[in-house]
């Protein structure tokens, strides 16, 4: 759809662009966090605060916050301290070593003072794996030795899930560059579903492939940040709200889970 | 359910009272007139003959005739018949015989006309009926056209209370209605998608239109299904006396009628078409570029219509024709093994029409339609095919019947019936490893019974009223509402009236959008159990006067707009492969009101309009905007535009026209935040953050559009060349604003720059019209 419509316009409007001064409505900068729970990963959590569209500056760091975690029976509170995730390359500022156990009975929660503001959510790890039931390589139609890997998995009929998928030599965001796809099975509740990936991949490459199960709040959370930067190149659209999963301001709060399997391509 | 019983029992008696004895309204041996067109002999539908003594005015119907009450005769009235593209003709009425054809001559060479409606000044004053605009096709030739393609509906856009969704588009929103509350009908067959190419175009070919008329609300009880306005489009009559060539030659399409009689004098046929040349163009421009690594191939789109219409004149009282349009346009993307994408959309329409005269006292015309409207939307791509279908096909019948002659008291009742058959969203996903199927079929029974009114007990009062009650039955639900009507008029003095009236409507098939314009996926969905009819409440109070001995016609109109269980998408809704869409709308209200005025000068070699609409319009949803109200894009708050047509001579007639509006509200992100947990470098891209909805108003739209035509005479008929200037001035006006984000040297984000988008600088065209 996003082709045709960006089709249409180059084909029918001679349309032509200038950089104007635009004075947009006042902004209240929020709070914004970013904080995923992962079986043996210790708690991580970056604070920032939103700015106006047009400012200057980038990013704002906020490095003097209270942020208070519990898992119903434990309270910790995270230390402001720079550190990366290894793996992912994200960025966080508030730190804390102790280390998630997956417990499908608890509720998280975190609450963060700061700015005078608060912001607080809470997850659960509710979601349940859906397993790959196979992994096909196949090389592409147009271009030799290019390879596309495909995924099947059957997806459970009791109730809705939600599925990102990401395929990649490596698959760490860290300047990589990974096929990333989420889908929602409204359409395949309790069939099996198939995916491909780009064909990016050539011979002797080993292909990470990664099914995370999401929860709907973060699956709603991703997908409306998607059509929010959709709508900058869309006359048409109608943008919509970002869909926070924390209360008081914006960003994610949720538990992760994924499957993950690699093929070398032969 | 009884009370629904009971009411139609009750109106369908007073139908049947009607039309058998007609005592009350009837006049003995009405004289008719055949119209004709001295140069064709083809008959003129929708000429009008007024009455310089009384307020007697009546239009002539699909077949050109015409019926004057004997009182008109007797009393000796000054007549006065017109029609757009023929000169004036005054008779005097006690020189009429029963039945007689009356020819009008071309006013000049075939094109030209400078007329702007086919009403007189002072039938316009004392018509009870208020906020109507008719636009004919040949005053839709002589006005300026994006690259000369004359779009009879893009003039509406002209006329106060008529917005557009941005500059150049075709979409239509009257008094702060919806797109989708404009009934729009060809020749009684609903429209469900008027418009070509993301509504740069609409359907309908100039060559195969005779006029359209628009109702703004407040409509007769004769029509219904939409809460705004009602679009009735005729569609023209072949000849009956020759065969007759007519087209045109233009920068984007190219258009062939057809015409000739098929047994002379009885039958004839008109066949038209249009078809545009993008994809030839695009195509040649790949295969020059073919082995340009570097270019990137430009999809191939075109849209086509055809149209159709056949008449047959059985007897002095009886009268067939029929119509049919087919129109579709299709995209492809460039060839790609691993990827294709094709998309067709299209209308298909059909009506077959009888009109017969019972006993000289009654009229009754029939009309048995199709409509169809579906697009399918398919992607080929990485071994899966998506496949996205939607679509809705109607079937109706509607029976009209009403007085035949406009005395003291007239009046009109019918029945109408419509079965829509709906396919929502089927979306199919299939590759050699999996597959799915998901959407939604529905099924809705509409139906109408009304009774409508027109009291004129003498030359000040006129009262008009109707009833209509709606139904309509889909999954297992049965919703019955009266629709009434109420109309009245004062004449102050001899040219001059106040006019008021009160209208109720029903509307009970929603279009699903997420878009803030029209867009070949939109969906047609069904009232439901959930999904409530909307309905609306107008309010009207009018005046309107003639000045300079009639040759200026002036009105001032306000109205209030009340709507309810207005319908929307929520935030984020899925529309693709959703099996029940409904669980995504949200439900609301909204609020019309504001001022149009009009003045038009009807006579002289300069004609022309200028209209200024003051409005407002508001929507309010509980789950958008926090509950608050918001501004949908077409709210304007002042609206200007000036018409003109100059006609220096027989050859040559300058046109133009300047507008001025508010700028179109549109929802702009306000705030921004990075997140990291995406592909790529997490500093490369920002998400932006939308807070309230129509929170920034661009930039106010003017723009001059010129056009001038060159009547030319050839051996065997007569041609013209139009030379157009769109845009004259090169006005950038705002479509949309675009942010762009400006990376530093290592590809970070480092600043946003907004930019806003024009759609059309100076655009000029020549197009070439012939007739032979």
């Amino acid at each position: 759809m996003r082709l045709f419509i960006v089709s249409m316009i180059v084909i029918a409007f001679v349309s032509c662009d200038k950089v104007i001064d635009v004075e947009l409505p006042p902004y209240e900068p929020e709070l914004v966090m970013e904080m995923y729970l992962e079986e043996g990963q210790p708690l991580r959590c970056l604070l920032i605060e939103s700015l106006p569209y047009t400012d200057t500056a980038i990013n704002k760091p906020v490095n003097n916050a209270l942020v208070i975690f519990s898992d119903g029976t434990k309270t910790d509170t995270l230390s402001y301290m720079i550190n990366q995730d290894k793996f992912t390359g994200r960025l966080f500022n508030y730190f804390h070593p102790r280390l998630i156990t997956t417990d499908s009975n608890k509720t998280y929660t975190l609450t963060i003072i700061g700015e005078n503001k608060k912001i607080s959510g809470k997850t659960k790890f509710s979601q349940k794996i859906t397993g790959i039931d196979s992994l096909i390589v196949r090389e592409s139609i147009s271009e030799a030795d290019s390879f596309s890997v495909g995924v099947i998995i059957s997806d459970p009929a009791d109730k809705a899930n939600y599925y990102r998928f990401l395929v990649g030599k490596t698959i760490n965001f860290f300047g990589s560059d990974p096929t990333d796809f989420r889908v929602s099975d409204i359409s395949f509740n309790g069939k099996k579903y198939s995916f491909f990936s780009e064909a990016d991949f050539a011979r002797n490459d080993t292909v990470t492939i990664r099914i995370y199960s999401l929860l709907k709040e973060h699956y709603d959370y991703l997908e409306s940040i998607g059509n929010a930067r959709r709508s900058n190149f869309n006359p048409f659209s109608q943008p919509g709200r970002i869909k926070s999963t924390v209360e008081g301001g914006l960003g994610i709060f949720t538990s992760i889970i994924y499957t993950e399997r690699k093929v070398i391509i032969k | 359910m009884i009370h629904g019983k009971f009411t139609l029992t009750v109106l369908a008696s007073i139908f049947l009272i009607i039309i058998i004895n007609d005592k009350a309204v009837a006049q003995n041996n009405p004289y008719v007139i055949g119209l004709k067109a001295h140069d064709s002999g083809q008959p003129l539908i929708g000429a009008t003959v007024v009455s310089l003594n009384s307020s007697f005015r009546e239009i002539s119907d699909s077949t050109g005739h015409i019926k004057i009450p004997e009182s008109v005769k007797y009393k000796a009235e000054k007549l006065e018949i017109s029609m757009i593209g023929f000169k004036k003709l005054a008779i005097n009425a006690k020189s009429l015989v029963r039945r007689q054809n009356i020819e009008l001559e071309t006013d000049a060479v075939v094109l030209e006309e400078v007329i702007f409606t086919d009403n007189g000044v002072l039938a316009k004053v004392k018509d009870i009926q208020m906020g109507t605009v008719t636009i004919t096709a040949i005053e839709a030739r002589k006005l300026p056209s994006i690259l000369g393609e004359v779009d009879i509906v893009k003039l509406l856009q002209l006329k106060p209370g008529v917005k557009t969704a941005g500059e150049g588009l075709a979409g239509f929103y009257v008094r702060g209605g919806g797109a989708d509350q404009n009934l729009i009908l060809i020749d009684n067959a609903p429209v469900y998608n008027p418009n070509h190419l993301l509504g740069l175009f609409s359907i309908f070919n100039v060559d195969a239109v005779h006029d359209v008329k628009l109702y703004k609300g407040g409509y007769p009880a004769e029509y219904s299904g939409r809460l705004s306005s009602v679009l009735d489009i005729s569609m023209r009559a072949g000849s009956m006396d020759s065969l007759s060539i007519s087209g045109g030659l233009g920068l984007l399409s190219s258009r062939l009628s057809v015409e000739s009689p098929i047994v002379k004098g009885k039958s004839s046929i008109i066949i038209s078409a249009r078809r545009t040349y993008f994809d030839i163009l695009t195509n040649a421009i790949n295969r020059s570029k073919q082995g340009d690594s570097s270019y990137d191939p430009i999809p191939a789109y075109f849209f086509s219509d055809l149209n159709l219409r056949t008449d047959w004149k059985i007897n002095k009282n009886n009268s067939l024709w029929a119509t049919g349009y087919l129109g579709s346009d299709n995209f492809r993307s460039p060839p790609d093994p691993e990827s294709t994408v094709r998309f067709t959309w299209g209308n298909r329409t059909a009506s077959l029409n009888w009109k017969t005269i019972l006993q000289k006292k009654a009229e009754i015309t029939s009309t048995l339609f199709y409509s169809n409207y579906k697009y399918q939307l398919s992607n080929e791509y990485n071994f899966n095919n998506l496949e996205l279908r939607s679509g809705i096909s109607t079937v109706g019948l509607k029976i009209v019947a009403g007085s035949l002659n406009r005395t003291t008291l007239n009046w009109k009742a019918g029945i109408d019936g419509l079965l829509h058959k709906l396919n929502i969203g089927d979306f199919k996903s299939s590759s050699d490893l999996s597959g799915f199927k998901v959407g939604e079929k529905a099924n809705g029974n509409e139906w109408g019974v009304f009774v409508n009114t027109e009291w004129n007990p003498g030359n000040k009062l006129a009262l008009m009223g109707g009833l209509r009650m709606s139904g309509f039955y889909s999954g297992g639900k049965m919703n019955i509402n009266p629709e009434p009507r109420v109309s009245a008029r004062w004449n102050i003095g001899e040219n001059s009236a106040i006019k008021a009236n009160y209208t109720r409507m029903y509307q009970y098939m929603h279009l699903a959008s997420i878009s803030t314009a029209s867009l070949p996926t939109d969906i047609w969905y069904p009232s439901t159990n959930k999904t409530k009819p909307q309905y609306a409440d107008q309010l009207s109070l009018g005046w309107s006067k003639g000045l300079k001995d009639n040759i200026l016609y002036l009105s001032l109109e306000g109205y209030y707009k009340w709507m309810k269980n207005q319908v929307e998408f929520r935030d984020g809704a899925d529309i693709f492969g959703n099996p029940k869409l409904e669980n995504d709308f949200v439900y609301g209200k909204g609020d019309a009101y504001g001022v149009e005025s009009y003045l038009e000068k009807k006579k002289g070699k300069t004609t022309g309009w200028l209209g200024y609409t003051l409005s407002w319009a508001t929507r309010t949803f509980a789950d958008i905007n926090d509950g608050t109200p918001f501004r949908p894009r077409y709210d304007r708050r002042h609206d200007f535009s000036f018409v003109f047509i100059h006609k220096f001579n027989n050859k040559f007639s300058l046109s133009g026209n300047w507008i001025f509006g508010s700028g179109a509200w549109i929802t702009v992100p306000l705030g921004r935040y990075i997140f990291q947990d995406q592909v790529g470098n997490r500093f490369e891209r920002i998400t932006p953050v939308y807070t309230k909805r129509s929170n920034y108003q661009l930039a106010p739209v003017h723009r001059l559009d010129m056009s001038l035509v060159m009547s030319l005479r050839t051996r065997k008929g007569a041609a013209d060349l139009t030379f157009s200037l769109y845009n004259a001035y090169s006005r950038r006006n705002p479509f949309y604003i675009r942010f762009r984000q400006l990376n530093d040297e290592k590809g970070l984000a480092a600043s946003i720059e907004p930019r806003v988008v024009s759609l059309f600088p100076v655009l000029p065209a020549v197009t070439y019209n012939f007739k032979f």
